[in-house]
């Protein structure tokens, strides 16, 4: 009797501690997706930069205006990543994305 | 509603830098929210090479095209370019304002490659007309009388302006609204325990930008604005600069480095101090954290409520000293105020509203409507009474408002004569007898001012106009003066010579700095021009997207399996390659206009169509019609026109011989109709 009582006080503990993960999991993938989506975006914008600085040096005017937009969207995206909650992991991908946004923004 | 086949009226907060749009639907406020979804839209105008934007679209790219994007049109409006208020906006601006001709500002901006200037009361038209917009689309009829607020302290060419911005924009304007009394009339319905007694309600209004604070006194049927006061420069923005001032500090103390001169590491500074100030005012404590702020060091500082607090004292302070103020302006004891109503974002700061509470001896605020929207709320409640219509739940209160400035006459020596002192209940008419000063004068120049200074000078001039009179002894004329204000605040001035009854008047809306009669039709011919520009503008991005669909669609179509084996190789090339070709001239002609559009779609589908009709053609002919086989081939076939149908690809059949001569895009169809 004593056994199945023991049973069953372990089973609420592990089910709230899985509850308690999966929830870690969840945010946590929320973190991972959101940032891939900015990402994603960060790639595209990425492209058009490198284009746009070989006719840039290639003294070309009218592309610096777009240089100044693309600028603005990558500032958007980075707002964007700096509002994403995250932890653990999930940070640290923050945190590298940022650092290669910077670069992207200085160059 | 519009049971009686009325049009519904619609309620406008047209604010600094939001505005909100409500209306009175099924005996309720309806807060109308924009085509992103969102219940306020920022009170932007942007203009570019291609196109007008208003709103969310304006505010976004508001950093990408600083100088055409127009914002605060607000602190513009109904004020002279020399005001010294607009002097020193403007240095805060990043588009530029020029002085017209009287002494006007105008705004300057590049539309589709052309210098254009605006009037503040156009850009604000634009914005009504942007909620007007939004109004139609969620009732799904056209809309045409509207209730705008102005904050209490708009003077009498403000207001005029304001309604001017909502005619040109193409509403019937029921009525010019104070903020606090809009704000009020919302908690007024929303308070169930009201009942007909007087009541004095203290209204604070702290928004983004601007301070309101006004005493209202509702009595049985009417509402008075008692006293107004406020700061045109203390809002919710100045609580995050001073965040931002905080960490770039802390950012020092930590790493010795100064990053006050890095704009970039500044903004997502400021992005994050606002976000921590909104969770400030629901828990006591959070942290502002940026990855690799400057030179690769992340910033992390956790900052608490009482941090805060602590940091915009200041300002906190500053705002319960208007309150004080206020209620001094109104000859009344804090303890006659009876209910204090909260509207704006910026009071839902905890500490503002202990602040307010402790300054009324513990009084319970009214909060239960959401602090962007009362105005609005109230605004919509207002303009259904307005409107003719009746409701059990809206009583018919009839509203008495207080003129904000004292109005008055130049006297002898520029000393300012006020004929209505300041916080008088309009509409209200009152009367004052002047006389000559030289002997046989033979004329009598009037001039009218707004203000509360000593000497006129210092005053606004709203008007002049020269009375005659014949010649007599100095001190013998007898001229009255008789000042009236109407409903919305607008004033009337009227001079008589008692003894001859020579008579002149002058209604205050055409002075220097007001539009015109002829300017606000010029401004409405356009404001449809504008917005046929944009509808333009509209279809042209339409027909791009119709064309690229059609031609995505076209190709998906020839890779699905069964219509990929019955086409020959060298077809498919030909399908391909123009659709390539399409694609790539969508690529590199963003300026084209329809017809070109329409040029390529036929290019492409005189390279499809042949193609597919000829597919299907031999599908019958495998199968000659008499034969059992037919029904098989003819499913086949069917099979598929279904898969085509998929793609948006109609079967379009001879009038004359019922074959299938083509496919048309259902998309772009849908368009031309």
């Amino acid at each position: 009797k004593d056994k199945s009582k023991l049973l069953l006080l372990e089973g609420t503990a592990s089910k709230e501690r899985k509850l308690e993960e999966t929830r870690k999991q969840n945010v946590m993938s929320k973190a991972f997706e959101a940032i891939a989506g900015v990402r994603a975006e960060v790639d595209k914008l990425s492209n058009r930069v490198t284009s746009i600085e070989v006719a840039i040096n290639g003294g070309n005017k009218a592309s610096e205006k777009e240089f100044l937009v693309l600028t603005e969207l990558l500032m958007s995206q980075l707002l964007k990543l700096d509002g994403i909650e995250a932890e653990g992991e999930a940070k640290l991908q923050r945190k590298a994305e940022v650092v290669f946004m910077i670069l992207q923004l200085q160059s | 509603m519009a049971t009686n086949g009325k049009t519904p009226a619609i309620g406008i907060d047209l604010g600094t830098t939001y505005s909100c749009v409500a209306v009175w639907q099924r005996d309720r406020v309806e807060i109308i929210a924009n085509d992103q979804g969102n219940r306020t839209t920022p009170s932007y105008v942007a203009f570019n090479n291609t196109q007008r934007m208003i709103g969310d679209a304006a505010k976004n790219q508001a950093a990408t095209n600083p100088t055409n994007t127009v914002f605060d049109a607000k602190r513009l409006i109904g004020r002279r370019f020399s005001d010294q208020e607009v002097q020193s906006d403007m240095e805060l601006w990043p588009f530029k304002v020029i002085a017209d001709v009287n002494g006007k500002p105008m705004i300057a901006v590049d539309y589709n490659c052309e210098k254009k200037q605006f009037s503040a009361e156009e850009i604000s038209s634009m914005v009504l007309a942007k909620m007007l917009d939004i109004a139609e689309s969620f009732l799904g009829s056209t809309v045409k009388n509207a209730v705008i607020t102005v904050p209490a302290y708009f003077n009498d060419s403000q207001r005029q302006a304001t309604k001017d911005a909502g005619k040109i924009a193409g509403l019937n304007v029921l009525r010019i609204l104070h903020e606090p009394t809009a704000a009020a009339i919302a908690y007024r319905l929303e308070m169930k325990n009201c009942n007909n007694d007087r009541r004095n309600v203290f209204v604070f209004d702290l928004g983004g930008g601007t301070l309101d604070v006004s005493l209202l006194v509702f009595e049985k049927d009417h509402i008075r604005v008692k006293a107004t006061t406020g700061d045109t420069h203390l809002g919710g923005e100045d609580f995050d600069n001073n965040m931002v001032t905080y960490c770039v500090k802390e950012f020092k103390r930590k790493n010795k480095m100064d990053i006050s001169g890095n704009k970039r590491a500044l903004r997502r500074l400021r992005t994050a101090c606002e976000k921590a100030k909104r969770i400030l005012s629901c828990s006591t404590m959070t942290t502002i954290e940026v990855d690799s702020l400057y030179d690769g060091i992340d910033f992390h500082s956790s900052i608490s409520r009482a941090k805060f607090e602590e940091l915009n004292k200041d300002y906190l302070n500053k705002c319960i000293e208007f309150v004080g103020k206020c209620l001094i302006d109104a000859k009344m004891d804090k303890s006659s105020v009876h209910d204090v109503v909260l509207a704006g974002g910026s009071t839902r700061i905890p500490k503002l509203q202990q602040l307010l509470s402790d300054f009324f001896d513990g009084k319970d605020l009214c909060k239960c409507i959401n602090a962007d929207e009362a105005v609005a709320y109230g605004a919509a409640v207002h303009a259904y009474m307005l409107n003719g219509e009746s409701s059990e739940k809206v009583q018919n209160a009839s509203l008495w408002e207080v003129t904000p400035l004292s109005l008055g006459l130049q006297e002898d020596g520029g000393i300012m004569k006020v004929i209505i002192p300041r916080n008088t209940s309009i509409p209200t008419k009152m009367e004052d007898v002047l006389t000559t000063h030289f002997d046989n004068q033979t004329n009598i120049l009037i001039h009218v001012y707004e203000g509360e200074r000593k000497r006129t000078r210092d005053n606004n001039l709203l008007g002049k106009f020269v009375l005659e009179i014949p010649p007599v002894p100095r001190g013998v004329p007898q001229i009255s003066v008789c000042f009236e204000l109407d409903y919305d605040g607008i004033l009337h001035v009227s001079a008589e010579e008692k003894s001859r009854g020579i008579s002149k008047k002058l209604a205050i809306t055409n002075d220097k700095g007001r539009l015109s009669k002829k300017e606000i039709e010029r401004m409405i011919s356009e404001a449809e021009k504008y917005k046929a520009e944009d509808e333009m503008y509209r279809n042209k991005v339409q027909s791009r997207h119709a064309l690229e669909k059609y031609a995505y669609n076209m190709r998906d179509a020839i890779n699905i399996k069964e219509i990929s084996l019955k086409l020959s190789p060298e077809d498919k090339k030909n399908i391909n390659d123009a659709i390539d070709s399409a694609l790539e001239w969508l690529e590199v002609s963003m300026d084209a206009n329809p017809n070109d559009f329409d040029n390529m779609r036929s290019t492409l589908s005189s390279v499809f169509n042949p193609v597919i009709v000829k597919m299907i053609k031999d599908e019958d002919n495998v199968a000659p019609p008499d034969t059992v086989a037919s029904s098989g081939s003819n499913s086949v076939k069917n099979g598929l026109l279904s898969i085509l149908a998929n793609f948006a690809l109609d079967a379009v059949y001879s009038a004359a011989t019922g074959d299938i001569i083509g496919f048309a895009s259902v998309i772009v169809d849908c368009l031309s109709i």
